[in-house]
Protein backbone atom coordinates (compact mmCIF):
# COMPACT_ATOMS: atom_id res chain seq x y z
CA UNK A 1 0.00 0.00 0.00
CA UNK A 2 3.14 2.51 0.25
CA UNK A 3 2.71 4.88 -2.92
CA UNK A 4 6.15 5.64 -4.41
CA UNK A 5 7.42 8.78 -5.75
CA UNK A 6 5.70 9.56 -9.29
CA UNK A 7 2.62 8.05 -8.98
CA UNK A 8 0.56 11.06 -7.52
CA UNK A 9 0.86 14.50 -8.65
CA UNK A 10 1.63 17.38 -6.91
CA UNK A 11 -1.46 18.91 -6.14
CA UNK A 12 -2.62 15.42 -4.01
CA UNK A 13 0.72 15.27 -2.65
CA UNK A 14 0.58 18.46 -1.45
CA UNK A 15 -2.83 18.14 0.23
CA UNK A 16 -2.07 14.56 1.68
CA UNK A 17 1.02 16.45 3.48
CA UNK A 18 -1.31 19.11 4.52
CA UNK A 19 -4.01 17.28 5.73
CA UNK A 20 -1.51 14.94 7.61
CA UNK A 21 0.75 17.80 9.13
CA UNK A 22 -2.79 19.01 11.17
CA UNK A 23 -2.98 15.32 12.73
CA UNK A 24 1.13 15.29 13.03
CA UNK A 25 0.36 18.61 15.39
CA UNK A 26 -2.51 17.28 16.93
CA UNK A 27 -1.19 13.81 17.35
CA UNK A 28 2.46 15.11 19.37
CA UNK A 29 0.15 17.04 21.61
CA UNK A 30 -2.16 14.18 22.46
CA UNK A 31 0.78 11.63 23.16
CA UNK A 32 2.93 14.45 25.15
CA UNK A 33 -0.17 14.88 27.31
CA UNK A 34 -1.62 11.65 27.84
CA UNK A 35 2.00 8.94 27.67
CA UNK A 36 4.43 9.24 30.62
CA UNK A 37 7.61 6.81 30.89
CA UNK A 38 5.70 3.54 31.21
CA UNK A 39 4.71 3.66 27.37
CA UNK A 40 7.63 4.69 25.65
CA UNK A 41 9.04 1.61 25.29
CA UNK A 42 5.90 -0.34 24.67
CA UNK A 43 5.23 2.24 22.35
CA UNK A 44 8.79 1.70 20.54
CA UNK A 45 8.78 -2.13 20.78
CA UNK A 46 5.28 -2.33 19.13
CA UNK A 47 6.95 0.00 16.09
CA UNK A 48 9.46 -2.49 15.63
CA UNK A 49 7.61 -5.29 15.66
CA UNK A 50 5.34 -3.92 12.84
CA UNK A 51 7.30 -2.59 11.50
CA UNK A 52 8.99 -5.44 10.85
CA UNK A 53 5.55 -7.55 10.39
CA UNK A 54 4.85 -5.33 7.12
CA UNK A 55 7.63 -6.73 5.76
CA UNK A 56 5.16 -10.04 5.64
CA UNK A 57 3.18 -9.67 2.23
CA UNK A 58 0.27 -12.20 1.87
CA UNK A 59 -1.27 -13.85 -0.96
CA UNK A 60 -4.74 -11.88 -1.71
CA UNK A 61 -6.22 -11.77 -5.31
CA UNK A 62 -5.13 -12.09 -9.00
CA UNK A 63 -1.52 -13.12 -8.02
CA UNK A 64 -0.87 -9.99 -5.60
CA UNK A 65 -0.36 -9.41 -2.58
CA UNK A 66 -0.68 -7.26 0.73
CA UNK A 67 0.40 -6.96 4.10
CA UNK A 68 -0.73 -6.07 7.30
CA UNK A 69 -0.42 -2.21 8.90
CA UNK A 70 -0.45 -3.09 12.52
CA UNK A 71 -2.36 0.36 13.49
CA UNK A 72 -5.55 -1.29 14.96
CA UNK A 73 -3.29 -3.04 17.83
CA UNK A 74 -1.31 0.31 17.83
CA UNK A 75 -4.72 2.22 18.58
CA UNK A 76 -6.34 -0.44 21.17
CA UNK A 77 -3.60 -0.09 23.11
CA UNK A 78 -1.87 3.38 23.11
CA UNK A 79 -4.32 5.24 21.11
CA UNK A 80 -4.83 6.74 17.61
CA UNK A 81 -2.11 9.43 18.19
CA UNK A 82 -0.01 7.03 19.91
CA UNK A 83 -0.71 4.94 16.57
CA UNK A 84 -0.13 8.10 14.02
CA UNK A 85 3.44 9.04 15.37
CA UNK A 86 4.19 4.68 15.64
CA UNK A 87 3.20 4.83 11.72
CA UNK A 88 4.75 7.76 10.74
CA UNK A 89 8.21 6.39 11.91
CA UNK A 90 7.64 3.04 10.07
CA UNK A 91 6.37 5.14 6.89
CA UNK A 92 9.08 7.50 7.51
CA UNK A 93 12.01 5.00 7.82
CA UNK A 94 10.82 2.50 5.55
CA UNK A 95 10.90 5.26 2.71
CA UNK A 96 14.56 6.00 4.06
CA UNK A 97 16.32 3.16 4.11
CA UNK A 98 14.32 0.45 1.76
CA UNK A 99 12.76 2.97 -0.63
CA UNK A 100 9.91 1.58 0.31
CA UNK A 101 7.06 4.39 -0.12
CA UNK A 102 7.97 7.82 -1.54
CA UNK A 103 9.54 10.58 0.14
CA UNK A 104 6.62 13.28 -2.42
CA UNK A 105 3.72 11.00 -1.19
CA UNK A 106 5.12 10.51 2.52
CA UNK A 107 2.13 12.33 3.78
CA UNK A 108 -0.31 10.05 1.41
CA UNK A 109 1.27 6.97 2.95
CA UNK A 110 0.08 8.47 6.49
CA UNK A 111 -3.03 9.71 5.68
CA UNK A 112 -3.39 6.25 4.30
CA UNK A 113 -1.78 3.93 6.80
CA UNK A 114 -1.19 6.04 9.85
CA UNK A 115 -4.64 7.95 10.47
CA UNK A 116 -7.74 6.08 8.54
CA UNK A 117 -5.89 2.68 9.24
CA UNK A 118 -5.65 3.70 12.95
CA UNK A 119 -8.43 6.41 14.08
CA UNK A 120 -10.86 4.01 12.09
CA UNK A 121 -10.23 0.81 14.31
CA UNK A 122 -10.51 2.83 17.35
CA UNK A 123 -13.41 5.01 16.43
CA UNK A 124 -15.15 1.61 15.46
CA UNK A 125 -14.26 -0.42 18.72
CA UNK A 126 -14.97 2.94 20.74
CA UNK A 127 -18.55 2.36 19.53
CA UNK A 128 -18.73 -0.88 20.18
CA UNK A 129 -17.47 -0.03 23.27
CA UNK A 130 -20.49 2.29 24.59
CA UNK A 131 -23.19 -0.15 23.01
CA UNK A 132 -21.99 -3.81 23.90
CA UNK A 133 -21.80 -5.07 27.31
CA UNK A 134 -20.32 -8.78 26.09
CA UNK A 135 -16.52 -9.48 25.62
CA UNK A 136 -17.65 -11.10 22.22
CA UNK A 137 -19.58 -7.72 21.37
CA UNK A 138 -16.20 -6.29 22.10
CA UNK A 139 -14.25 -8.66 19.50
CA UNK A 140 -16.63 -7.75 17.07
CA UNK A 141 -15.60 -4.51 17.13
CA UNK A 142 -12.01 -5.17 17.38
CA UNK A 143 -12.30 -7.07 14.49
CA UNK A 144 -14.98 -5.30 12.45
CA UNK A 145 -12.43 -1.93 13.12
CA UNK A 146 -9.68 -3.53 11.87
CA UNK A 147 -11.57 -4.47 8.97
CA UNK A 148 -12.80 -1.21 8.12
CA UNK A 149 -9.50 0.25 8.91
CA UNK A 150 -7.44 -1.72 6.02
CA UNK A 151 -10.28 -1.71 3.99
CA UNK A 152 -10.46 2.38 4.13
CA UNK A 153 -6.93 2.77 4.02
CA UNK A 154 -6.59 1.40 0.72
CA UNK A 155 -9.63 2.96 -0.71
CA UNK A 156 -8.49 6.37 0.34
CA UNK A 157 -5.22 4.87 -1.52
CA UNK A 158 -7.21 4.64 -4.55
CA UNK A 159 -8.93 7.45 -4.23
CA UNK A 160 -5.58 9.45 -4.52
CA UNK A 161 -4.23 7.47 -7.13
CA UNK A 162 -7.43 8.11 -9.33
CA UNK A 163 -7.13 11.91 -8.39
CA UNK A 164 -3.78 11.98 -9.92
CA UNK A 165 -5.10 11.90 -13.45
CA UNK A 166 -3.13 11.95 -15.88
CA UNK A 167 -0.49 10.11 -13.73
CA UNK A 168 -3.16 7.20 -12.94
CA UNK A 169 -5.46 6.95 -15.70
CA UNK A 170 -7.78 4.44 -14.48
CA UNK A 171 -9.78 7.28 -12.74
CA UNK A 172 -11.16 7.11 -9.28
CA UNK A 173 -13.68 4.75 -9.32
CA UNK A 174 -11.19 1.94 -11.03
CA UNK A 175 -8.69 2.36 -8.65
CA UNK A 176 -10.33 2.73 -5.19
CA UNK A 177 -12.93 -0.28 -6.09
CA UNK A 178 -9.83 -2.22 -7.51
CA UNK A 179 -7.58 -1.31 -3.81
CA UNK A 180 -10.62 -1.64 -1.48
CA UNK A 181 -11.48 -5.54 -3.24
CA UNK A 182 -7.87 -6.64 -2.84
CA UNK A 183 -7.27 -5.25 0.90
CA UNK A 184 -10.51 -6.28 2.01
CA UNK A 185 -8.73 -9.90 2.31
CA UNK A 186 -5.65 -8.45 4.26
CA UNK A 187 -8.19 -6.75 5.98
CA UNK A 188 -10.07 -10.36 7.25
CA UNK A 189 -6.66 -11.19 8.58
CA UNK A 190 -5.53 -7.92 10.24
CA UNK A 191 -9.12 -8.46 11.98
CA UNK A 192 -8.30 -12.00 13.31
CA UNK A 193 -4.81 -11.41 14.32
CA UNK A 194 -5.28 -7.87 16.54
CA UNK A 195 -8.70 -10.18 17.84
CA UNK A 196 -6.15 -12.71 18.72
CA UNK A 197 -3.31 -10.61 20.24
CA UNK A 198 -5.98 -8.55 22.22
CA UNK A 199 -7.21 -11.49 23.77
CA UNK A 200 -3.89 -13.29 24.39
CA UNK A 201 -2.94 -9.48 26.12
CA UNK A 202 -6.07 -9.47 28.01
CA UNK A 203 -5.11 -13.12 29.74
CA UNK A 204 -1.16 -12.67 29.84
CA UNK A 205 -0.96 -8.76 30.67
CA UNK A 206 -4.47 -7.01 31.40
CA UNK A 207 -2.07 -4.12 32.98
CA UNK A 208 -1.20 -3.27 29.33
CA UNK A 209 -4.77 -2.65 28.25
CA UNK A 210 -5.27 -0.08 31.15
CA UNK A 211 -2.88 2.44 29.85
CA UNK A 212 -4.06 5.66 29.08
CA UNK A 213 -4.27 6.32 25.33
CA UNK A 214 -3.16 9.21 23.80
CA UNK A 215 -6.79 9.95 21.73
CA UNK A 216 -9.71 13.09 21.03
CA UNK A 217 -11.46 13.79 23.93
CA UNK A 218 -14.41 13.51 21.22
CA UNK A 219 -13.40 9.79 21.20
CA UNK A 220 -14.04 9.40 25.25
CA UNK A 221 -11.86 7.02 27.08
CA UNK A 222 -12.28 3.27 28.26
CA UNK A 223 -11.08 0.45 30.54
CA UNK A 224 -10.87 -2.62 29.13
CA UNK A 225 -11.22 -4.32 32.87
CA UNK A 226 -14.58 -1.89 33.19
CA UNK A 227 -15.98 -3.22 29.60
CA UNK A 228 -15.47 -6.79 30.30
CA UNK A 229 -16.30 -6.97 34.01
CA UNK B 1 10.44 -5.24 30.49
CA UNK B 2 13.69 -5.68 29.21
CA UNK B 3 12.58 -9.56 28.61
CA UNK B 4 9.56 -8.41 26.46
CA UNK B 5 11.52 -5.88 24.71
CA UNK B 6 14.17 -8.59 23.89
CA UNK B 7 11.37 -11.16 23.14
CA UNK B 8 9.31 -8.94 20.96
CA UNK B 9 12.60 -7.73 18.47
CA UNK B 10 13.78 -11.70 18.01
CA UNK B 11 10.16 -12.11 16.86
CA UNK B 12 10.46 -8.60 14.81
CA UNK B 13 13.51 -10.68 13.28
CA UNK B 14 11.22 -13.79 12.49
CA UNK B 15 8.53 -11.76 10.50
CA UNK B 16 11.49 -9.97 8.76
CA UNK B 17 13.29 -12.61 7.67
CA UNK B 18 10.07 -14.35 6.81
CA UNK B 19 9.06 -12.06 5.22
CA UNK B 20 11.89 -10.96 3.05
CA UNK B 21 13.35 -14.35 2.01
CA UNK B 22 9.41 -16.14 1.59
CA UNK B 23 6.78 -14.14 2.02
CA UNK B 24 7.04 -11.62 -0.76
CA UNK B 25 8.10 -13.14 -3.92
CA UNK B 26 4.63 -11.49 -5.77
CA UNK B 27 3.66 -7.76 -6.11
CA UNK B 28 1.39 -5.75 -4.17
CA UNK B 29 -1.53 -5.30 -6.12
CA UNK B 30 -0.64 -1.00 -6.47
CA UNK B 31 2.29 -1.86 -8.20
CA UNK B 32 0.27 -4.63 -10.14
CA UNK B 33 -2.03 -1.49 -11.29
CA UNK B 34 0.91 1.10 -12.16
CA UNK B 35 2.71 -2.04 -14.33
CA UNK B 36 -0.78 -2.15 -16.32
CA UNK B 37 -0.88 1.63 -16.81
CA UNK B 38 3.01 1.39 -17.39
CA UNK B 39 3.37 3.76 -14.91
CA UNK B 40 6.68 3.95 -13.30
CA UNK B 41 8.01 4.60 -9.59
CA UNK B 42 11.35 6.56 -8.65
CA UNK B 43 12.87 7.29 -5.20
CA UNK B 44 13.60 10.95 -4.31
CA UNK B 45 15.80 9.55 -2.33
CA UNK B 46 18.59 7.04 -2.94
CA UNK B 47 17.75 3.75 -0.29
CA UNK B 48 20.62 2.43 1.53
CA UNK B 49 18.73 -1.23 0.85
CA UNK B 50 16.22 -1.39 -1.69
CA UNK B 51 13.89 -4.13 -2.24
CA UNK B 52 15.00 -4.88 1.54
CA UNK B 53 18.20 -6.75 0.89
CA UNK B 54 21.51 -5.78 1.05
CA UNK B 55 23.07 -4.92 -2.50
CA UNK B 56 24.87 -8.48 -3.83
CA UNK B 57 23.14 -10.25 -1.00
CA UNK B 58 19.63 -10.68 -2.52
CA UNK B 59 19.32 -14.45 -1.40
CA UNK B 60 21.63 -14.10 1.62
CA UNK B 61 19.78 -15.90 4.40
CA UNK B 62 23.00 -14.46 6.78
CA UNK B 63 23.05 -10.85 5.40
CA UNK B 64 19.11 -10.50 5.75
CA UNK B 65 19.35 -11.43 9.30
CA UNK B 66 21.74 -8.60 10.12
CA UNK B 67 19.38 -6.34 7.76
CA UNK B 68 16.22 -7.26 9.33
CA UNK B 69 17.78 -6.74 13.11
CA UNK B 70 19.97 -3.81 12.73
CA UNK B 71 16.59 -1.98 10.55
CA UNK B 72 14.23 -2.78 13.74
CA UNK B 73 16.81 -1.64 16.38
CA UNK B 74 16.99 1.46 14.44
CA UNK B 75 13.29 1.56 14.24
CA UNK B 76 12.92 0.86 17.83
CA UNK B 77 15.14 3.60 18.68
CA UNK B 78 13.68 6.49 16.92
CA UNK B 79 10.53 5.46 18.32
CA UNK B 80 12.22 5.41 21.79
CA UNK B 81 13.66 9.24 20.87
CA UNK B 82 10.63 10.40 19.62
CA UNK B 83 8.55 9.61 22.67
CA UNK B 84 11.10 10.22 24.82
CA UNK B 85 11.73 13.83 23.42
CA UNK B 86 7.66 14.14 23.97
CA UNK B 87 7.83 13.30 27.05
CA UNK B 88 11.18 15.94 28.36
CA UNK B 89 9.15 18.81 26.42
CA UNK B 90 6.08 18.61 28.81
CA UNK B 91 8.14 17.74 31.73
CA UNK B 92 10.17 21.06 30.50
CA UNK B 93 7.12 22.70 30.47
Amino acid sequence: MHIPDGFLSLQVCALTYAVTAVFWAFGFRGVRRAFDERHVPLLSLLTAMFFAAQMMNFPVIGGTTAHLLGGPMLALLLGPYAGLISMTVIILLQALIFGDGGLSTLGANVLNMGIVGVFIPYLVFTVFAKVTKSKRGLYAGVFLGSFLGDLLAAAFAGFELGLSVPVFQYGIQVAVVTMAIHHSIIGIAEGVVTSTIMAVIAKSRPDLLELPKAAPSLFGGWSYSALVS
Amino acid sequence: MNKVVLAGIAIGALFAIAGVLWLSTSMETLDEIAEQLGVKGFNLWNPLFPDYAVPGHKESVGATLALSLVSIAIVFCAAYLVAKLLIVRREKR
